[in-house]
Protein backbone atom coordinates (compact mmCIF):
# COMPACT_ATOMS: atom_id res chain seq x y z
CA UNK A 1 0.00 0.00 0.00
CA UNK A 2 1.22 3.31 -0.69
CA UNK A 3 2.37 5.33 2.44
CA UNK A 4 -0.27 7.66 2.01
CA UNK A 5 -3.20 5.57 0.76
CA UNK A 6 -5.34 5.48 3.84
CA UNK A 7 -6.15 9.37 2.72
CA UNK A 8 -7.13 8.31 -0.19
CA UNK A 9 -9.19 5.90 1.27
CA UNK A 10 -10.79 8.50 3.59
CA UNK A 11 -11.86 10.54 0.63
CA UNK A 12 -13.78 7.28 -0.23
CA UNK A 13 -16.76 8.20 1.75
CA UNK A 14 -20.18 9.06 -0.44
CA UNK A 15 -19.16 12.69 0.18
CA UNK A 16 -16.31 13.41 1.96
CA UNK A 17 -17.01 17.23 2.20
CA UNK A 18 -19.89 16.50 4.41
CA UNK A 19 -18.63 17.81 7.29
CA UNK A 20 -17.82 20.75 6.17
CA UNK A 21 -21.00 21.64 4.36
CA UNK A 22 -22.84 21.06 7.64
CA UNK A 23 -20.51 23.86 9.00
CA UNK A 24 -21.57 26.40 6.11
CA UNK A 25 -18.01 25.85 4.79
CA UNK A 26 -17.65 26.44 0.99
CA UNK A 27 -14.80 23.53 0.20
CA UNK A 28 -13.29 25.57 -2.55
CA UNK A 29 -12.31 27.92 0.49
CA UNK A 30 -10.52 25.40 2.23
CA UNK A 31 -6.74 24.35 1.46
CA UNK A 32 -4.75 21.75 3.25
CA UNK A 33 -2.24 22.80 5.65
CA UNK A 34 -0.68 20.24 7.10
CA UNK A 35 -0.87 16.34 6.44
CA UNK A 36 0.53 13.31 9.12
CA UNK A 37 0.04 9.39 8.80
CA UNK A 38 1.72 7.27 11.96
CA UNK A 39 1.68 3.66 10.37
CA UNK A 40 1.49 0.97 12.92
CA UNK A 41 0.68 -2.26 11.56
CA UNK A 42 0.26 -2.69 7.48
CA UNK A 43 -2.99 -3.03 5.37
CA UNK A 44 -3.07 -5.42 3.03
CA UNK A 45 -5.76 -5.99 0.22
CA UNK A 46 -8.58 -7.79 1.78
CA UNK A 47 -8.60 -5.83 5.20
CA UNK A 48 -11.86 -4.36 5.98
CA UNK A 49 -10.19 -0.86 7.75
CA UNK A 50 -12.38 1.38 9.95
CA UNK A 51 -11.96 5.01 10.07
CA UNK A 52 -13.33 7.21 12.87
CA UNK A 53 -12.50 11.27 12.62
CA UNK A 54 -12.79 13.63 15.14
CA UNK A 55 -12.15 17.58 15.17
CA UNK A 56 -9.23 17.51 17.43
CA UNK A 57 -8.43 21.34 17.44
CA UNK A 58 -10.20 24.32 15.95
CA UNK A 59 -8.20 28.19 16.05
CA UNK A 60 -8.62 31.13 13.74
CA UNK A 61 -5.99 33.54 13.04
CA UNK A 62 -6.28 37.36 11.02
CA UNK A 63 -9.29 38.34 13.33
CA UNK A 64 -11.06 34.82 11.53
CA UNK A 65 -10.04 35.56 8.21
CA UNK A 66 -8.13 32.60 8.53
CA UNK A 67 -9.84 29.15 10.66
CA UNK A 68 -7.66 25.98 11.21
CA UNK A 69 -9.21 22.55 11.84
CA UNK A 70 -7.38 19.74 13.17
CA UNK A 71 -8.70 16.38 12.26
CA UNK A 72 -7.34 13.13 13.83
CA UNK A 73 -7.99 9.54 12.33
CA UNK A 74 -7.89 6.54 13.73
CA UNK A 75 -7.55 3.51 11.69
CA UNK A 76 -8.49 0.23 12.74
CA UNK A 77 -9.25 -3.27 10.75
CA UNK A 78 -11.36 -6.09 11.50
CA UNK A 79 -9.42 -7.33 14.18
CA UNK A 80 -9.35 -4.62 16.09
CA UNK A 81 -5.20 -3.74 15.19
CA UNK A 82 -5.05 -0.31 15.04
CA UNK A 83 -3.30 -0.02 11.88
CA UNK A 84 -2.44 3.89 11.83
CA UNK A 85 -3.49 7.64 12.85
CA UNK A 86 -3.98 9.94 9.90
CA UNK A 87 -3.77 14.42 11.15
CA UNK A 88 -5.03 16.79 8.60
CA UNK A 89 -4.69 20.42 9.38
CA UNK A 90 -6.98 22.09 7.01
CA UNK A 91 -7.17 26.28 6.21
CA UNK A 92 -10.43 28.14 6.00
CA UNK A 93 -10.45 30.86 4.04
CA UNK A 94 -12.82 33.39 5.16
CA UNK A 95 -13.52 35.91 2.25
CA UNK B 1 8.98 0.30 -7.04
CA UNK B 2 12.12 0.04 -5.07
CA UNK B 3 14.95 1.24 -7.41
CA UNK B 4 17.94 -1.03 -6.38
CA UNK B 5 17.61 -1.04 -2.79
CA UNK B 6 20.02 -3.29 -1.79
CA UNK B 7 22.74 -1.60 -4.00
CA UNK B 8 22.37 1.48 -2.36
CA UNK B 9 25.01 2.54 0.34
CA UNK B 10 23.40 2.15 3.92
CA UNK B 11 22.43 5.26 5.03
CA UNK B 12 24.04 7.61 7.57
CA UNK B 13 23.55 10.60 9.23
CA UNK B 14 23.84 13.47 6.33
CA UNK B 15 23.62 11.12 3.09
CA UNK B 16 21.50 12.93 0.70
CA UNK B 17 18.46 10.92 -1.35
CA UNK B 18 18.72 10.80 -4.88
CA UNK B 19 16.41 13.31 -6.10
CA UNK B 20 13.47 12.46 -7.68
CA UNK B 21 12.69 14.77 -10.55
CA UNK B 22 8.94 14.32 -11.84
CA UNK B 23 7.43 15.87 -15.55
CA UNK B 24 5.73 19.43 -15.46
CA UNK B 25 1.87 19.21 -13.70
CA UNK B 26 -0.55 19.03 -16.15
CA UNK B 27 -4.53 18.63 -15.69
CA UNK B 28 -4.30 15.46 -16.66
CA UNK B 29 -2.06 14.63 -13.83
CA UNK B 30 -4.53 16.20 -11.66
CA UNK B 31 -7.66 14.93 -13.23
CA UNK B 32 -5.88 11.06 -12.48
CA UNK B 33 -5.30 11.90 -9.16
CA UNK B 34 -8.66 13.51 -8.49
CA UNK B 35 -9.96 9.72 -9.74
CA UNK B 36 -7.02 8.16 -7.82
CA UNK B 37 -7.21 9.79 -4.03
CA UNK B 38 -11.47 10.19 -4.82
CA UNK B 39 -10.46 14.16 -3.75
CA UNK B 40 -12.93 15.64 -5.80
CA UNK B 41 -12.51 19.00 -4.80
CA UNK B 42 -12.99 21.09 -7.74
CA UNK B 43 -11.01 23.74 -7.48
CA UNK B 44 -8.25 20.76 -8.93
CA UNK B 45 -10.16 19.96 -12.16
CA UNK B 46 -12.74 22.59 -12.99
CA UNK B 47 -10.59 25.98 -14.08
CA UNK B 48 -14.56 27.97 -13.84
CA UNK B 49 -14.91 26.60 -10.27
CA UNK B 50 -11.09 27.83 -9.34
CA UNK B 51 -12.00 31.71 -10.56
CA UNK B 52 -14.72 32.00 -8.69
CA UNK B 53 -12.86 31.17 -5.65
CA UNK B 54 -10.46 33.92 -6.56
CA UNK B 55 -7.47 32.08 -8.27
CA UNK B 56 -6.41 32.31 -11.91
CA UNK B 57 -6.30 28.61 -13.02
CA UNK B 58 -6.51 25.24 -10.95
CA UNK B 59 -3.97 24.05 -8.19
CA UNK B 60 -2.58 20.41 -7.58
CA UNK B 61 -3.53 18.82 -4.75
CA UNK B 62 -1.52 18.87 -1.68
CA UNK B 63 -1.77 15.14 -1.39
CA UNK B 64 0.01 15.21 -4.57
CA UNK B 65 3.30 16.52 -3.80
CA UNK B 66 2.94 14.36 -0.62
CA UNK B 67 2.48 11.36 -2.54
CA UNK B 68 5.33 12.20 -4.93
CA UNK B 69 7.25 12.69 -1.66
CA UNK B 70 6.41 9.45 -0.39
CA UNK B 71 7.43 7.83 -3.66
CA UNK B 72 11.01 9.57 -2.88
CA UNK B 73 11.04 7.76 0.28
CA UNK B 74 9.90 4.19 -0.95
CA UNK B 75 13.06 4.52 -2.84
CA UNK B 76 15.12 4.14 0.25
CA UNK B 77 12.57 1.51 2.15
CA UNK B 78 9.55 -0.62 1.20
CA UNK B 79 6.02 0.74 2.60
CA UNK B 80 5.47 -1.28 5.34
CA UNK B 81 8.62 0.27 6.45
CA UNK B 82 7.43 3.52 6.40
CA UNK B 83 6.79 4.07 10.37
CA UNK B 84 5.49 8.04 9.64
CA UNK B 85 5.16 10.87 7.13
CA UNK B 86 4.64 14.29 7.71
CA UNK B 87 4.03 17.30 4.86
CA UNK B 88 3.37 21.07 5.36
CA UNK B 89 2.01 22.36 2.37
CA UNK B 90 3.83 26.10 1.98
CA UNK B 91 2.71 26.72 -1.45
CA UNK B 92 0.43 26.22 -4.25
CA UNK B 93 1.20 24.27 -7.33
CA UNK B 94 0.70 25.42 -10.55
CA UNK B 95 0.18 23.96 -14.01
CA UNK B 96 3.56 23.37 -15.66
CA UNK B 97 5.17 23.57 -12.40
CA UNK B 98 8.22 21.01 -12.29
CA UNK B 99 8.61 19.55 -9.25
CA UNK B 100 11.38 17.79 -7.48
CA UNK B 101 11.85 15.72 -3.99
CA UNK B 102 15.18 15.83 -1.79
CA UNK B 103 15.91 15.06 1.21
CA UNK B 104 18.44 14.01 3.62
CA UNK B 105 18.81 11.75 6.88
CA UNK B 106 19.15 14.05 9.70
CA UNK B 107 19.03 11.18 12.34
CA UNK B 108 19.77 7.48 12.78
CA UNK B 109 17.98 6.14 15.97
CA UNK B 110 16.64 2.76 17.50
CA UNK B 111 12.62 2.09 18.72
CA UNK B 112 11.83 -1.04 20.12
CA UNK B 113 15.02 -2.93 18.67
CA UNK B 114 14.55 -1.16 15.24
CA UNK B 115 17.08 1.15 13.74
CA UNK B 116 15.31 3.85 12.25
CA UNK B 117 15.88 6.79 9.84
CA UNK B 118 14.85 10.26 10.07
CA UNK B 119 14.57 11.71 6.55
CA UNK B 120 14.04 15.94 6.44
CA UNK B 121 12.31 16.06 3.04
CA UNK B 122 11.02 19.06 0.71
CA UNK B 123 9.69 19.31 -3.13
CA UNK B 124 10.49 21.88 -4.52
CA UNK B 125 9.40 23.69 -7.90
CA UNK B 126 11.91 24.83 -11.11
CA UNK B 127 13.08 28.01 -9.42
CA UNK B 128 13.55 26.39 -5.89
CA UNK B 129 9.91 27.34 -4.52
CA UNK B 130 9.57 24.90 -1.48
CA UNK B 131 5.83 23.79 -1.87
CA UNK B 132 6.48 20.98 0.68
CA UNK B 133 8.29 20.55 3.57
CA UNK B 134 8.42 17.04 5.26
CA UNK B 135 9.56 14.61 7.60
CA UNK B 136 9.48 10.50 7.34
CA UNK B 137 10.52 8.05 9.96
CA UNK B 138 11.51 4.74 8.02
CA UNK B 139 12.80 1.54 9.27
CA UNK B 140 16.02 -0.03 8.65
CA UNK B 141 16.50 -3.36 10.19
CA UNK B 142 15.54 -6.49 7.91
CA UNK B 143 11.88 -5.24 7.27
CA UNK B 144 11.44 -7.99 5.35
CA UNK B 145 11.40 -10.60 7.57
CA UNK B 146 9.69 -8.57 9.76
CA UNK B 147 6.86 -8.07 6.85
CA UNK B 148 6.75 -11.43 6.14
CA UNK B 149 5.65 -11.88 10.05
CA UNK B 150 3.10 -9.56 10.24
CA UNK B 151 1.59 -10.64 7.34
CA UNK B 152 1.60 -14.14 7.76
CA UNK B 153 -0.07 -13.61 11.28
CA UNK B 154 -3.26 -11.86 9.35
CA UNK B 155 -3.64 -15.06 7.37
Amino acid sequence: MPPTFLFCLEMEQPDPWEHFKHIGVDVLSVLHGEQSFSHHAPAWAGDRLHFVVRVADLYEKKQGALEFVTMETRVTNQDQVHVADLRSVVIVRNA
Amino acid sequence: MTVSESRRAPLTVGTRLEPLELEPVTRLTLALYAGASGDHNPIHVDIDAARGAGLDDVIAHGMLSMAYMARLVTAYAPPTAVRSLHARFAAMTHIGDRLTCRGKVTQIFEVAGEQRALLALEVVDASAERKLTGEAVIGLSAPDARDAGAHGGQE
